[in-house]
């Protein structure tokens, strides 16, 4: 073995025991103990049982996890009609003005995402920062509740995740051909016809990529639910999080992660073969 | 009548001025050609009528309308780009029927205009293939049929061949002429290379700095080019500088290299006058001497030879130190056109093959 090869094997070696021990050893526990029965002293116990998925089946929980999908559902697709048109702009902004744009798009990521949704608290709650600014403008006489409503709980994913939305639309809107909208111009497509014959087909893997890449999340963000929506809306994150928190239920918190892990999987493995077959039948 | 009329057009981009106060009439079904060198504005011209730019000053008139600020989709115009800007995410099929789709034509009617441009371009029976699957050859008659199943007024070519290799583009140039004469469209073809130009045309257009140079049929481009950026553009030419010595009836004597010539004289040049003769390489005379070259031939020596098959091109140097080229053509008479290098030779030419310009 040479140099070279063992450095290879070194780096390759570090990453992948990093992940052995933070990611696969502790996935691995969360399934193990999914299998086991709950104990009040010790979280979990001996003997092994299936009655924590039974219990997940339950219409209660049935409910908190169509509750999730259609909050995240709504997010991806506020972020989409937001993010698509912001995406356009950015990739046909001149070449000199793009880093900067990219930068305020990125720099909010430079701070955690817990203290920017209490910043958000801050600017919504009833004497916070925008009633304060529609009371002394006189728009208002008394102060919009904002906080702890589902609006608050969209504004607090919105913000969050919009950037996973931007960043691979930016990327596919980029790289596109202009060349294919002058020609669809050429051919009397006006506007409209130009944005849904070529622009949209051909910018379906960033709009793949950034659906993945907001859902997935924001099914299991819990503190945004919980600090913006006053914790009224149970969600599978915050559902998780109170089996282990305050209910004290490993087991079952274990099952509904390892639901929620599969159904992602699932999204994950439809997204792969969807784009793999996209990327098929375009480029060479 | 003009199909295409712009009217002093005008065009900058970051204040560079790229069409400098156009004006150009484009005959109904003549195939026009935009010559140029990369830079001097043709594209620019092709897509101020499409209607992919629009002009800062000036008007265009389409069959007579005011076109001027029309959007390219409502133009009845359709372009083959230079990089074809096939849809990648589309079949044969659907790329050519993309127009027809637009237009709200019955599905039956194009399926069968779609078969009548495939059979146009020579390729029958491709409709579901997608895009990269075919050749870089294929590509462009797709893109060439994609435009034509429009029927549209005035074709549009951007440098359509310059990604072919030579033995297609020769094909495709057949091919586009046949095209043409079959349809009946206006065609206007852009494109830097001047044998292109010169076979395809109906009319050659010259450009320049966003100036017209010279608007003429192919033989007047190449035969009577206008000033020295035509002659030197359009083929390859030897140029001299010459005085005018003596003027008589339609000819006059010059000096020209250390020698005096009878040329003709066209443009009433007079005595004393400086201008500049124009002698293309196949219009030279080249002679063996093992002494004095007889009056009127230039003294020069071989230095060298390119075998060319049909034709043998010499680079001559005469004894004034000027280079000039002469192509020298295989026929019955004269087998031996293979000159040693530094052999001494005599150039002339016969006259009135020359071209004689004002000195500029």
């Amino acid at each position: 073995m040479n140099e070279r090869q063992g450095f290879k094997f070194f780096a390759v070696f570090i990453n992948m025991a990093w992940f052995a021990l933070f990611v696969l050893v502790p996935g691995l526990m969360v399934v193990g103990i999914s299998f086991l029965t709950r104990d009040m002293g010790s979280f979990f116990a001996w003997p092994p049982t299936l009655v924590h998925y039974k219990e997940l089946v339950d219409p209660v929980y049935a409910k908190v996890l169509g509750n999730s999908l259609v909050y995240s559902l709504n997010t991806t697709l506020l972020c989409l009609g937001i993010g698509y048109p912001f995406a356009w702009f950015l990739s046909r902004a001149p070449a000199y003005r793009r880093p900067l744009l990219l930068m305020m798009v990125i720099i909010p990521f430079w701070t955690s995402s817990l203290i920017r949704t209490y910043a958000l608290v801050i600017l919504l709650k009833a004497n916070g920062i925008i009633n304060a600014v529609l009371m002394g403008s006189g728009i208002v006489s008394e102060p919009v509740s904002m906080l702890y409503t589902d609006v608050a709980v969209y504004v607090g994913l919105v913000y969050s995740l919009l950037p996973f939305m931007i960043l691979p639309l930016y990327a596919v809107l980029e790289k596109m051909d202009l060349r294919l909208v002058e020609a669809a111009r050429d051919l009397g497509a006006n506007g409209l016809q130009v944005f849904v014959h070529v622009v949209l087909p051909l910018s379906l893997p960033g709009i793949m990529a950034g659906c993945i890449m907001v859902f997935l999340p924001a099914m299991g963000l819990f503190y945004i639910p919980d600090l913006l929506g006053g914790a009224k809306t149970m969600l599978v994150g915050n559902f998780i999080k109170n089996q282990f928190l305050t209910t004290s239920n490993w087991p079952f918190g274990s099952a509904a992660s390892v639901f929620l892990l599969l159904l992602m999987v699932l999204m994950l493995g439809i997204y792969f073969l969807l784009s793999n077959r996209f990327n098929r039948n375009q480029t060479l | 009548m003009a199909v295409v009329r712009l009217q002093n057009i005008s065009k900058s981009f970051d204040r560079q001025m790229v069409i400098n106060n156009l004006c150009l009439d484009i005959v109904k079904g003549e195939f026009l050609t935009l010559l140029g060198p990369s830079g001097c504005g043709k594209t620019t011209v092709l897509r101020l009528i499409a209607g992919l730019e629009t002009c800062d000053s000036g008007t265009i008139l389409i069959n007579g309308r005011d076109q001027t600020r029309m959007p390219a989709c409502d133009r009845d115009v359709n372009t083959v780009f230079q990089s074809y800007a096939l849809f990648p995410h589309m079949n044969v099929f659907d790329n050519i029927a993309f127009g027809l789709k637009l237009k709200k034509i019955a599905g039956t009617r194009i399926r069968d205009r779609v078969k009548e441009a495939l059979e146009l371009v020579k390729l029958e029976g491709l409709e579901t293939r997608p895009i990269h699957q075919l050749s870089g050859g294929q590509q462009q008659r797709v893109a060439i049929a994609r435009a034509i199943v429009n029927r549209p007024l005035i074709l549009l070519l951007d440098e359509p061949l310059s990604a072919l290799d030579y033995k297609l583009r020769k094909q495709m140039r057949l091919d586009l002429r046949h095209l043409h004469r079959k349809l009946g469209i206006t065609f206007v073809f852009v494109t830097h290379d001047q044998e292109e130009a010169l076979t395809l045309s109906d009319r050659v257009v010259v450009m320049h700095n966003g100036c017209i140079q010279q608007t003429g049929t192919p033989k007047d481009i190449y035969e009577t080019p206008v000033n020295l950026f035509v002659a030197d553009f359009v083929g390859e030419s030897n140029i001299f500088d010459a005085q005018v010595t003596r003027t008589l009836d339609k000819d006059m004597e010059i000096q020209i290299q250390g020698i005096t010539k009878m040329v003709q004289n066209r443009r009433n040049f007079t005595k004393g006058q400086t201008v500049k003769i124009l002698l293309r390489p196949e219009d030279m005379t080249v002679e063996r001497t093992r002494h004095q070259c007889p009056p009127g031939f230039l003294p020069g020596q071989v230095k060298e030879m390119i075998y060319k098959g049909t034709t043998v091109d010499l680079l001559i140097r005469l004894d004034s130190g000027h280079d000039i080229f002469a192509t020298e053509f295989f026929n019955e008479d004269d087998q031996d056109i293979f000159y040693d290098v530094n052999e001494r030779v005599c150039v002339s030419w016969i006259k009135g093959w020359e071209v004689t310009l004002p000195h500029e």
